[in-house]
């Protein structure tokens, strides 16, 4: 062996010094890291992100995203304690979270109002499976989890919720999962990949289907539009149509109306019949110049004087499309503009806004309180009666005018887990995990229907629901949506069984 | 004791060559053969300075051990191999603590006698017993190998001439003994002991009983088999340790008066070692880089002549690796270890240079730089002598001017005095006692009278026939001129036994008749005429010396005449070089320029000259060339030489080597 020559003193020197620069090299970026952590922390698992440092991540309550949300945050608090304390005395529990965008700017689709009644409803379908008309075993912890503005951090929510699979928490499944952006799309991927059932409340976009463990309690958007055909063909008022539609690339959402329209509206048999070219607007255009292209469409509609104008768009660009046709030169014709279910977004001043312009505004919504009593029949009584006038979510807040039916959209698909958790506890608490919740979401048929407060729901092999209730609603003078009729994409929704 | 501030910068003045060599020695790879360098000379002529020196210079970065093996400490080799060992254990900053774990393990076998009645039962129960010596020593000492401080400490000193640096390194090298920790114990090194050739038992047990038996019940034959056993098993530590990564390549033995009855066996078996393992078993050669000194010719070389040895002795100006390859015996004799330096006298730049040096430690030598020629040619450069000389210019009144009242205190130098420690003694004595030790006061005043005679041996054999002081100084290295040249003895001592002589009138006068006589029958006169002339004869040389004047070329003249006028004297130790002048007073009153009054002139003022004491400051250097150029106006023709020899005394220019002259 050769003989290693160099003064010990010095290799001594230089073997500590690279110990102690390796120790270091681990113990800095690690501190910084903890410095980073303790300085962006909001509280356990919620943390600072972003220029605007929002808090996002995931809470049992402990933490509110927002001042408006701080009631109902509260309560899911106190249920979740309570499962806490029944757990130390045996009870079996689970956790389902719901996930969505609770820190909201101008970026974002969803209105405060419409996320705050999104969790009124998901606590009141916690509460009834917990102790409440469905009580079942395992309990339920609802989890709050926030994947910021325009979900731009849906990525560390999500690593929290995956992280939670197999701590105390015992998470199975993810609700909400927000509108349908592509942020959401990735969030809701990777949740799949991780095992966990997933349960969209509001995600329409067609394309989103086929995803391993996912199903939503919404109608599609090309179920909307056909809802929509379907209401208008028994209309012999409203015959002619034209569509006016976001080109965006990225707004699947309004290509999918707006085709699907196209496709469903055209009735020789009826007499039915779209008088003009699809009109687009570019609403990804910066600068804002999709306001501009709206201010041409009044001259042109005046000209072809269409009865029915499907509005294929976000609901916030529906209402300057609405400011444009009030300023139109054919007062004398009244228009209907019949609009798809992310007008429920807008919140009450811009409804009232949009209906000041002696222009009919009619949208296929995905759920309305007033369904059960219009047709009894399409939805679950037990479920719609806590939506009523006076009834427990009433009572609960009292304060809060929930116009939207986003509540009751949240409400069914919470339900939908707490459904898929019940069956799958057959096989003992220990046997519920994302796996077998989501295994249990093709077993919900005939008896075994999700009984939903807006409608009844069975899901499709790709995720979808079956035949789903879809209201067609009418925006009035008090910023308030009205049902006008019960319709889905076959005409008639499913019965109860 | 004597301490002096930095071995390196004076010890070593005019030996770099050894430190070059022994740098070369410790960068040379572990299994590379070195030499055993012996630095030669008598007592005084630095080679313990020169031990401190290489000590200051290589110890803080290398191990080093330092024994000194003089007579006094009685070291055997046992004692100086433990000594050695614990001081090679230091640990240094670049390099891991060496071991010796079978020189301990050796040491330990021998050392206590066994309790046994057989050699099964020895066998059974010495691992036993050893753990158990072993942790009553390390209970005692703190480790094993301390206990031989305890007992022989006195032997590890320091050199004389240590500097302050040189004596912390020693110190420290001692102090900073390891404590073993516990339950380690050297009987694991019992194998190599059972491979041993020199032992009959292959057991390892056994053959440590073997050992044991040897020390305390064998005959001075087992006692030596041993020895060579603990050295061979000290250098399989040695090459054990080189062996590995963060070693040093090569451990420095200093090993100090090796010349004494235990250094020279000290010295015998580890020679023997190393040739019996590098030649012999054809292992490779250990690490040691060994500076031994010695003031004696050893006995092993042969007559001090140094006829039946193979090596001349070399000189340590040029002393290197290359220098030894090229001179050194064939590999199959162990003399091919040797490698001999001579320590030459200091030349007078070094003696000016060693005077400067000291001068920045003691100022008040200042006034004595001037003084350096004097000394050089009082002491012919011999290190001690020059120190000594300085030290008592240092303590005394002398006159710091030049001139002659200095002229006159220098006269008597050697009988100023010269504190050593708490002894007051004159110069000539401590300088005596240092070169002489070991002579008795009879025989050092009988080597006074033979020391009247410029050839040593000559004296001895007219004055003190069949006495040994001949030879005796020749192996203490105190003759001048190998070889050729007359072997006379060093002129420092020769010159204070002289001095101690003059004291005995009679005596001086009866000696140099005696040689006189001597000479004159043997038709050597230009002997017998500087006998003469030291007996104060002045007439008789002058008559000699004019009537050689017309005969002989002047080059021939001249050579005479310097060499007659070389002779001693016994002129009163008092008064400067004029005064001695005026005492001798002119041969014959006239006021003739005569071819013999100039010549008497000169004899004297030469003779004079010519003894350091008598003029220090070489004031008579005009006179005598004064004197040359009369001589060279009273010859008709070959008259160039005594021009010349005019010139040089009156452009004196002193030579930086001692010749006979002055």
């Amino acid at each position: 062996m050769r003989r290693l020559e160099w003064p010990l003193h010095i290799v001594r020197r230089v073997v500590i010094g690279v110990v102690v620069l390796a120790v270091l090299a681990v113990a800095i970026p690690l501190g910084i890291r903890w410095i980073g952590d303790v300085r962006a922390r909001c509280d356990d698992g919620v943390v600072k992100r972003g220029e605007n440092k929002e808090c996002v991540g995931v809470t049992d309550g402990s933490y509110h995203f927002a001042g408006h949300l701080a009631a109902v945050v509260k309560k899911i608090k106190e249920e979740n304690d309570k499962v806490s304390k029944e757990a130390e005395e045996g009870e079996p529990y689970v956790s389902v979270a719901y996930l969505t965008s609770f820190t909201l700017t101008n970026d974002d689709s969803n209105s405060e109002d419409s996320v705050r009644h999104e969790l009124e409803g998901a606590y009141l379908a916690q509460y009834r499976h917990n102790r409440g008309d469905l009580a079942s075993s395992p309990k339920i912890r609802l989890l709050i989890a926030n994947t910021g503005s325009s979900s731009a951090h849906w990525n560390y929510t999500v690593d929290e919720l995956i992280d939670r699979m197999d701590s105390a928490d015992k998470l199975v499944a993810v609700t909400g999962l927000g509108p349908s952006t592509d942020p959401n799309l990735e969030a809701l991927r990777k949740l799949s990949k991780s095992g966990l059932a997933t349960v969209a409340s509001t995600m329409t976009a067609t394309n989103i289907q086929g995803i391993s463990g996912f199903v939503r309690v919404s109608p599609t958007n090309v179920d909307e539009a056909y809802a929509a055909t379907a209401y208008l063909k028994g209309s012999t008022k409203l015959r002619t149509a034209v569509v006016v539609q976001d080109a965006a690339k990225t707004n699947l959402y309004a290509a999918t109306l707006g085709t699907a329209f196209t496709e469903a509206f055209p009735d020789k048999k009826t007499g039915h019949r779209l008088v003009a070219e699809r009109m687009t607007f570019d609403s990804s255009v910066p600068g804002g110049a999709w306001k501009n292209e709206l201010r041409y469409f009044p001259a042109q509609l005046c000209d072809t004087r269409p009865q029915v104008i499907y509005f294929a768009g976000r609901g916030r660009h529906l209402t300057n499309f609405l400011d444009s046709l009030a300023n139109r030169s054919c007062t004398d014709h009244t228009f209907t503009v019949l609009a798809g279910d992310d007008t429920s977004n807008l919140d009450r001043e811009q409804i009232a806004h949009a209906v000041e312009n002696d222009v009919t505004v009619l949208f296929t919504g995905l759920a309305h309180r007033d369904m059960w009593r219009a047709d009894p029949r399409r939805v679950s009584e037990r479920s719609a009666r806590y939506f009523q006038q006076g009834g427990q979510m009433d009572e609960w807040f009292p304060t809060d005018d929930r116009y939207d039916g986003q509540d009751i959209m949240a409400h069914d698909a919470v339900l939908t887990a707490a459904e898929g958790i019940r069956m799958a506890a057959i096989g003992g608490p220990d046997s519920v995990t994302g796996i077998t919740v989501r295994r249990m979401f093709h077993q919900m048929n005939g008896p075994q229907q999700v009984a939903g407060a807006s409608g009844f729901i069975s899901f499709q092999n790709n995720g979808n629901p079956r035949n789903k209730a879809v209201p067609i609603l009418r925006l009035n003078a008090q910023g308030r949506a009205e049902l006008v009729e019960v319709s889905s994409a076959q005409g008639k929704p499913p019965e109860g069984q | 004791m004597r301490v002096t501030e930095s071995g390196v910068r004076i010890g070593l003045r005019g030996r770099n060559g050894i430190v070059s060599l022994v740098d070369e020695c410790l960068r040379q790879p572990p299994t590379a053969e070195r030499p055993v360098t012996m630095l030669l000379g008598p007592r005084g002529s630095g080679a313990s300075e020169a031990h401190s020196a290489l000590m200051e210079q290589f110890g803080p970065e290398n191990p080093f051990a330092y024994v000194n093996l003089a007579a006094e400490h009685g070291l055997l080799p046992r004692y100086g191999l433990g000594l050695l060992a614990r001081q090679l254990e230091r640990k240094l900053p670049r390099y891991r603590r060496s071991h010796f774990p079978r020189l301990t393990l050796g040491l330990l076998a021998s050392d206590h006698e066994l309790r046994m009645t057989s050699l099964a039962e020895g066998r059974r129960n010495i691992r036993r017993e050893l753990d158990a010596f072993q942790e009553r020593a390390e209970a005692r000492y703190g480790d094993y190998l301390a206990a031989f401080f305890e007992v022989a400490g006195g032997a590890v000193g320091a050199p004389d001439g240590a500097s302050t640096a040189a004596l912390a390194l020693l110190r420290d090298g001692l102090r900073r003994g390891r404590r073993r920790l516990p339950g380690r114990k050297f009987t694991g090194s019992a194998a190599w002991y059972g491979g041993h050739p020199l032992i009959r038992s292959q057991d390892p047990w056994e053959a440590l009983v073997e050992l044991n038996l040897w020390r305390h019940d064998g005959d001075a034959e087992d006692e030596e088999r041993l020895d060579r056993v603990l050295f061979s098993a000290f250098l399989a530590d040695l090459r054990d340790n080189a062996d590995h990564s963060f070693m040093p390549r090569s451990y420095l033995l200093l090993l100090d008066n090796s010349h004494s009855e235990y250094g020279r066996r000290f010295l015998d078996l580890l020679i023997r070692a190393r040739h019996d393992d590098t030649v012999v078993a054809g292992l490779s050669c250990d690490p040691l880089t060994i500076v031994a000194s010695s003031n004696r010719w050893l006995p092993r070389w042969g007559p001090a002549t140094g006829d039946q040895w193979p090596w001349q002795l070399r000189g340590p100006d040029r002393a290197s690796l290359t220098d030894w390859s090229e001179h050194r015996p064939t590999r199959d004799s162990d003399d091919t270890w040797w490698y001999p330096l001579r320590l030459r006298d200091l030349n007078l730049d070094e003696v000016r240079i060693r005077i400067e040096l000291e001068l920045r430690r003691h100022s008040d030598l200042a006034p004595f730089t001037r003084l350096a020629p004097f000394v050089h040619r009082l002491t012919c450069g011999l290190p001690s002598a020059v120190h000594q000389v300085l030290e008592v210019l240092r303590h005394s009144d002398v006159p710091a001017e030049d001139g002659p009242e200095q002229d006159r205190w220098l006269r008597g130098l050697p009988d100023r005095t010269l504190r050593d420690g708490e002894e007051t003694l004159t110069l000539a004595d401590a300088a005596l006692d240092h070169l002489l030790q070991g002579i008795d006061e009879p025989r050092r005043a009988t080597l006074a009278e033979c020391a009247a005679a410029r050839d040593l041996s000559i004296g001895t054999r007219v004055l003190s026939p069949g006495d040994s002081l001949f030879g005796e100084m020749r192996a203490r290295w105190l003759l001048l001129g190998p070889g050729g040249v007359t072997p006379a003895l060093h002129p420092w001592p020769r010159r204070l036994l002289l001095w101690r002589l003059a004291r005995r009138p009679d005596d001086w006068d009866t000696v140099h008749e005696l040689l006189a006589e001597h000479f004159g029958s043997v038709g050597r006169t230009v002997q017998e005429m500087y006998h003469r002339l030291a007996w104060g004869r002045i007439d008789e040389v002058t008559a000699h010396l004019v009537g050689r004047f017309p005969g002989v070329p002047a080059a021939q003249w001249i050579s005479e005449f310097n060499a007659i006028t070389a002779a001693p004297n016994r002129l009163v130790s008092t008064g400067g070089p004029l005064d001695l002048l005026a005492g001798l007073g002119p041969g014959e009153p006239g006021e003739a320029v005569t071819t013999a009054a100039v010549i008497r002139e000169l004899i004297i003022t030469r003779w004079v000259w010519s003894d350091p004491l008598a003029d220090p400051g070489m004031r008579l250097n005009d006179l005598i060339a004064d004197g040359f150029n009369q001589l060279s106006r009273l010859r008709r023709n070959d008259v160039v030489a005594l021009f010349n020899e005019a010139e040089r005394y009156r452009h004196w220019r002193h030579p930086l080597t001692s010749t006979s002259e002055g």
